[in-house]
């Protein structure tokens, strides 16, 4: 599209919005969507909520990232799109305090701003959070709880004491487990390093303590692998239950032979899909608003909350739970 | 006179004097008091279960350690070999799951103490050429083989490890089923250890090359007078260390049953710490395979009983510190002695 | 031209040449440490090489220990010549060398220092060969039954670390004489050791001549190179000035030759002590060391204190410096009572204290010149936070200048210097202080003939000025040459005491031996 047919357009549309209040069917945007890194499930899964929201749209919507994991990489893709001008982008920050600088240049050329998983990110128009992770942890151990009969000794791993997400999961937890008189926790957020090793270890020490406990709660994706695999070991596939954040590539084989009985996440397609909504809505000159529904599952009634800057923080429900009955539907 | 009396004799107990000519009995007196202490506080330490636990969890640090043990008595040190770990399992896997997944063991094991004993060599070239710091090189070693691989090789978790890995992980040396119905088995890998640490013993003790690595670690330079090579000595214990990193990550991964290239990086200084409270000086020419396994234990069960004595998370390294403080103090005076 | 070395050790026919160096040259950063020179070493023949510090003697000796390489000239080792050796090939060839550092392995055990070179040099240094350790212990065995040591499994096993200097000397003496070599070279053997263990050595050489072994000798003490006979090589300013029979020259002539100077062997002391009374020790003792020790020393009085090596007098020296301060007793300077309980007070105080083994106890042997002085009087040099370097540089350079240190800067590192030069830095460091009394351990060890001539004058000079010097050692012609009185002490007691003036070298050396108390 010739950048000159589009300025007149975009001028025109929002004569046209200003004047008499009519939207012009079928504007295109360009919408960028900057990830971590290129080439893993994860992402690959939020491409395809990407191309369909492009598909469903016409809007020339596409995705792309630094093919390392590296902060330097993605804040330099993100200089060569600013100068390229596009009508927005939606990034997942590697690093939120590296590409501040680069946002706010971005912002200051009339880009739009989306960031995802940067709750902490000034310079953003929107922060899409796919959930609020106290509520995320509550509804992981609220499975837990059912799964052991709301009764019984259970525990909480961490990948380190030092992770605030990992804490406000375990916390929201802890906190729904008072919930119920019989559920009694030992030993709480033992620290596992992120490493399904430890966990192992950690979830063995702890059966050996407390031979008649009932449930773990994991937090690092690994957590659950490790505490499957000791109690695999241990025969005791159908006397505890495991539940912890993970995904289907991680804790897959696990949770098919019933070491561990759930996981939970959130779906990185439907957070492509918002993040282009949003910067839809508001290239359309749209408020996102407490209790608005975006159309897509888990997002029907976002909380929106003022951000670190000048920007709000949307917050769905967009909670995914896998158990056995539905792990074929997940490829990530 | 001094031409025929004794070397002074400076500790009236024979039972100090003892510890100062065998450190390793040191070390297996702190084990031996710590596990009293754990089972005093917790009597199911005192099973067979923990005892398999032991082991198992000695088993990739135990083979790390004894790499560390050679380039410690070399008088260098590695930080490096957590990073060539990580390399080598997450490499190798990848390798062999995608040119020969039903390959046996043999193939993915080949493979990654291949891929060590390369990255090992670098690393000894580099000390030598240079004339550097190994603390300085490895750490960028660590950094570059860290990067490489997260940068090109890959990020991803990997569950479905090869077959052959995955059946060497699950393969049961002793299996049994305790009084609660829960099964306690030791995996076969720990054999792995007990070859290492037999072959390790042999080198150091029953070769010229052995009695050369202490000479360079007692004095470069005077070994250079005497005609030691030491060229082929530093490569030779980088390489050994490398070659063992290889090894110890590609069981962590088999044991494991995953192959995660964010693993193992971050736990060099355990197992220094290892090799360091078994006898052996940081500052080099010392240190046996007994009293590195000793270290090893009595590291692992520091870290891994402290749930079992009812040490709350939050203090967990607090008392991970002190008791690795006390330690070396105690090892500290003995020098002093 | 290198040739391939040569394992059979074929035994030499007594007076066959077995060694000859032609021309050979080697410098040092423009510096010509040896200028062409050529000398032949026969089977089952004595050498004494001698020379001043930085006569050339030491790279003399790397070369033919394959340490260093020559820059030019040829060594011809049994007629087969060769443009350098490597430390192996030197060592396959048959020459082991004792050097003066030791060279041991502080890690290892005795029997490994000793046997181990033996074995890696049969494998021609391939390290991936099984360890013979009945071989090695018989070697160790063997060799220390001849330098007079023990042979029992305790002492095989003991780390070198764990023993003595004395001691250590000697193993290294084994070591050199553990492999059936051809030419053992031998660098100040004799500087750790006793008269009695002096004597043990002589006997050992001369039972090597017997196998015809060839003994080339570094010394700086012409009383033992007279004694143990032989042939003489001298070097100065890296050219070799004589070579011959030492029969036909005196030791005034050797004197001459090494210095280009003659020398004045009789006594430096000069001044007499002033009647003003400095340092008084009162029943000091310490356990394992020294028990009820008095002694006073006035100002400007040169005060010897001898004894065997374990007879309490460096544990006293230590003592008085605070390195491992006495236990009980009292300890009086100018007529205060003072405690010393750490080096830092005895520095305080006014006591220095040069120790004996100036490479472990004393230099940053890496380290500048000037911050080697300077490390003692930091306090003085500094302002607010900051070191006042120019002041430092001063004081190095006054230091430099007043101790004949030989160097052309103060910021060279201390290990380039000669020992002499070290010892004179360790001094300067001390001096530096402004101290009132300057306690000395075995000054001139390891130190040649010019170097003890300056150190000496040196120590005259500061006596007349007032300080009090203790001189702690086993020199006994140096303590002679330099004290008012000497004091023997045996098992930790003081057992005599001499006024120097009427003192034979016999008496002092009877006393020394004597194994009663008579004080």
């Amino acid at each position: 599209m010739k950048r000159k047919t589009l300025w007149i357009a975009a001028g025109l549309a929002a004569l046209a919005v200003g004047v008499t209040g009519l939207v012009l069917a079928q504007k295109k945007y360009t919408i960028v969507t900057v990830v971590k890194i290129t080439g893993i499930n994860w992402f690959n899964r939020m491409e395809e909520g990407v191309k369909e929201y492009a598909k469903e749209t016409g809007n020339n919507a596409y995705q792309t990232g630094p093919a390392q994991a590296d902060a330097a990489q993605q804040l330099k893709l993100i200089q060569d799109l600013v100068a390229k001008k596009p009508d927005a982008i939606a990034v997942v920050p590697f690093d939120p305090a590296v590409l501040e600088p680069v946002l706010k240049q971005a912002l200051e050329r009339g880009i739009k701003v989306i960031t995802h998983e940067a709750d902490n990110q000034v310079n953003t128009l929107y922060d899409i959070e796919a959930f609020d992770n106290v509520a995320f942890g509550a509804r992981l151990n609220e499975r837990l709880a059912k799964c052991m009969g709301y009764s019984g000794k259970w525990t909480v791993f961490v990948g380190s004491l030092g992770s605030k997400t990992h804490n406000q999961w375990a916390d929201g937890g802890i906190a729904n487990a008072k919930k119920y008189s019989g559920m009694q926790l030992v030993d709480a957020k033992q620290e596992t390093a992120d490493d399904a090793e430890k966990a192992y270890q950690k979830a063995k020490e702890i059966l050996k303590k407390y031979p008649d406990i009932k449930g773990f709660q994991g937090s690092a994706s690994t957590d659950v692998a490790g505490i499957g695999r000791a109690i695999e070991e241990a025969g005791l596939n159908d006397k505890v239950c495991v539940f912890g954040t993970s995904l289907p590539s991680i804790a897959g084989k696990y949770i098919e032979t019933g070491a561990v009985d759930g996981i939970g996440f959130w779906d990185p397609k439907d957070a492509g899909i918002v993040m282009n909504k949003v910067a839809q809505m508001v290239l359309e000159g749209k408020k996102i608003t407490d209790g608005m529904n975006l159309g897509v599952k888990g997002y029907e009634k976002v909380s929106v909350t003022k951000g670190p800057g000048q920007g709000f923080i949307i917050r769905g429900n967009a909670f995914v739970d896998v158990d056995k009955s539905n792990l074929k539907d997940y490829n990530f | 006179m001094a031409l025929t009396s004794p070397p002074q004799t400076r500790s009236p107990f024979s039972v100090w004097q003892a510890l100062v000519q065998r450190p390793e009995l040191l070390t297996l007196t702190l084990v031996l008091l710590l596990a009293l202490v754990i089972g005093l506080i917790n009597p199911v330490f005192f099973t067979p279960q923990s005892l398999f636990d032991l082991l198992r969890a000695s088993t990739v640090t135990g083979i790390f350690a004894l790499g560390v043990l050679l380039v410690l008595a070399a008088g260098g040190i590695d930080v490096s070999f957590t990073a060539i770990a990580a390399f080598c399992l997450y490499t190798t896997t990848l390798l062999v799951l995608n040119v020969a997944p039903d390959a046996p063991f043999a193939l993915p094991l080949l493979i990654s103490i291949g891929f060590g004993l390369l990255l090992g060599l670098l690393n000894g070239l580099i000390v030598h050429r240079f004339r550097a710091p190994s603390l300085i090189v490895t750490i960028g070693t660590q950094y570059m083989i860290r990067g490489f691989l997260l940068a090109f090789i890959g990020t991803k978790h990997i569950m479905n490890i090869p077959e052959g890995m995955d059946r060497f992980g699950r393969w049961s040396l002793f299996q049994f089923t305790t009084a609660e119905g829960a099964r306690a088995s030791l995996p076969v890998a720990f054999l792995l250890l007990v070859a290492v640490a037999l072959l390790t013993w042999w080198i150091l003790s029953r070769t010229l090359l052995g009695r050369a690595i202490y000479a360079v670690g007692g004095s470069v330079p005077i070994a250079e007078r005497l005609g030691i090579p030491v060229r082929s000595v530093y490569l030779f214990v980088f390489g050994y260390a490398g070659l063992l990193a290889g090894l110890g990550g590609l069981v962590h991964a088999s044991l494991n049953q995953l192959a995660n290239p964010f693993d193992l990086v971050g736990t060099e200084l355990d197992v220094i710490a290892a090799v360091v409270l078994g006898g052996a000086r940081v500052t080099g020419g010392t240190g046996t395979v007994i009293g590195t396994l000793l270290g090893v234990v009595l590291v692992v069960m520091i870290n891994n009983s402290l749930i079992l004595i009812g040490v709350p998370s939050t203090w967990q390294k607090v008392v991970i510190g002190a008791i690795i403080l006390l330690a070396s103090g105690v090892f500290s005076r003995r020098k002093l002695a | 031209m290198t040739a391939s070395p040569q394992n059979d050790h074929q035994p030499l026919k007594p007076g066959t040449e077995f060694l000859r160096l032609e021309g050979i040259t080697k410098a040092f950063g423009g510096v010509k440490a040896l200028q062409g020179v050529s000398l032949s070493v026969r089977a089952g023949e004595i050498y004494h090489l001698l020379g001043e510090n930085g006569s050339g003697k030491s790279t003399l000796i790397k070369i033919i220990s394959g340490a260093q390489p020559p820059d030019g000239g040829t060594l011809y080792v049994r007629g087969v010549p060769y443009s350098r050796l490597t430390a192996l090939q030197s060592l396959e060839v048959g020459i082991e060398t004792v050097y003066q550092d030791l060279s041991l392995f502080p890690n290892l055990s005795v029997a490994e220092n000793v046997a181990l070179s033996a074995q890696l040099v049969q494998q021609g240094g391939r390290l991936a060969r099984p360890l013979n350790w009945k071989a090695l212990r018989q070697t160790a065995e063997a060799a220390l039954r001849r330098v007079g040591l023990r042979d029992d499994s305790v002492f095989l096993e003991t780390p070198v670390a764990d023993l003595p200097i004395a001691v250590r000397q000697l193993v290294a003496i084994a070591r050199g004489i553990a492999t059936k070599a051809t030419l053992v070279i031998m660098d100040e053997p004799t500087a750790a050791l006793t008269q009695k263990e002096v004597e043990n050595l002589i006997g050992i050489v001369s039972d090597l001549r017997k196998d015809g072994v060839s003994v080339l000798f570094v010394s700086h003490k012409l009383d033992e190179v007279f004694s143990i006979g032989g042939n003489l090589l001298i070097l100065r300013d890296g050219q070799k000035v004589a070579e011959g029979e030492l029969k036909d020259y005196t030791k005034s002539q050797v004197a001459y030759l090494m210095t280009g100077k003659a020398l004045d062997q009789t006594r430096y002391r000069s001044s007499a002590p002033q009647k003003e009374g400095l340092l008084e020790v009162r029943e000091l003792g310490r356990k394992g060391g020294f028990e009820g020790v008095s002694f006073a020393l006035q100002k400007g009085e040169v005060l010897g204190i001898t004894g065997l090596l374990d007879s309490g007098r460096n544990e006293l020296a230590l003592a008085l410096a605070g390195v491992r301060p006495a236990e009980r007793g009292e300890i009086r300077l100018e007529g205060r009572s003072i405690q010393i309980k750490n080096p830092s007070d005895a520095l305080r105080l006014g006591l220095a204290y040069v120790p004996e083994d100036r490479l472990t106890e004393g230099l940053f042997l890496q380290k500048p010149i000037r911050e080697n002085i300077m490390v003692s009087i930091l306090d003085e040099l500094l302002r607010g936070y900051q070191l006042d370097f120019a002041a430092s540089n001063e004081k190095a350079w006054e230091m430099v200048k007043n101790l004949h240190i030989a160097t052309p800067n103060v910021m060279i590192p201390v290990q380039s210097l000669s020992g002499g030069n070290q010892q004179r830095v360790m001094v300067a460091r001390w001096l530096a202080t402004e101290p009132k009394v300057l306690i000395l351990n075995g000054p001139t060890m390891g130190v040649d003939v010019g170097s003890k001539d300056a150190l000496y004058r040196i120590i005259q000079n500061l006596s007349s000025q007032g300080l009090g010097v203790i001189i702690v050692g086993d020199d006994l012609p140096e303590l002679l040459q330099n004290c008012d009185r000497i004091l023997v002490m045996r098992r930790g007691r003081l057992a005599r005491e001499f006024m120097v003036p009427d003192l034979s070298e016999e008496t002092l050396t009877k006393e020394l031996l004597s194994e009663t108390s008579t004080l």
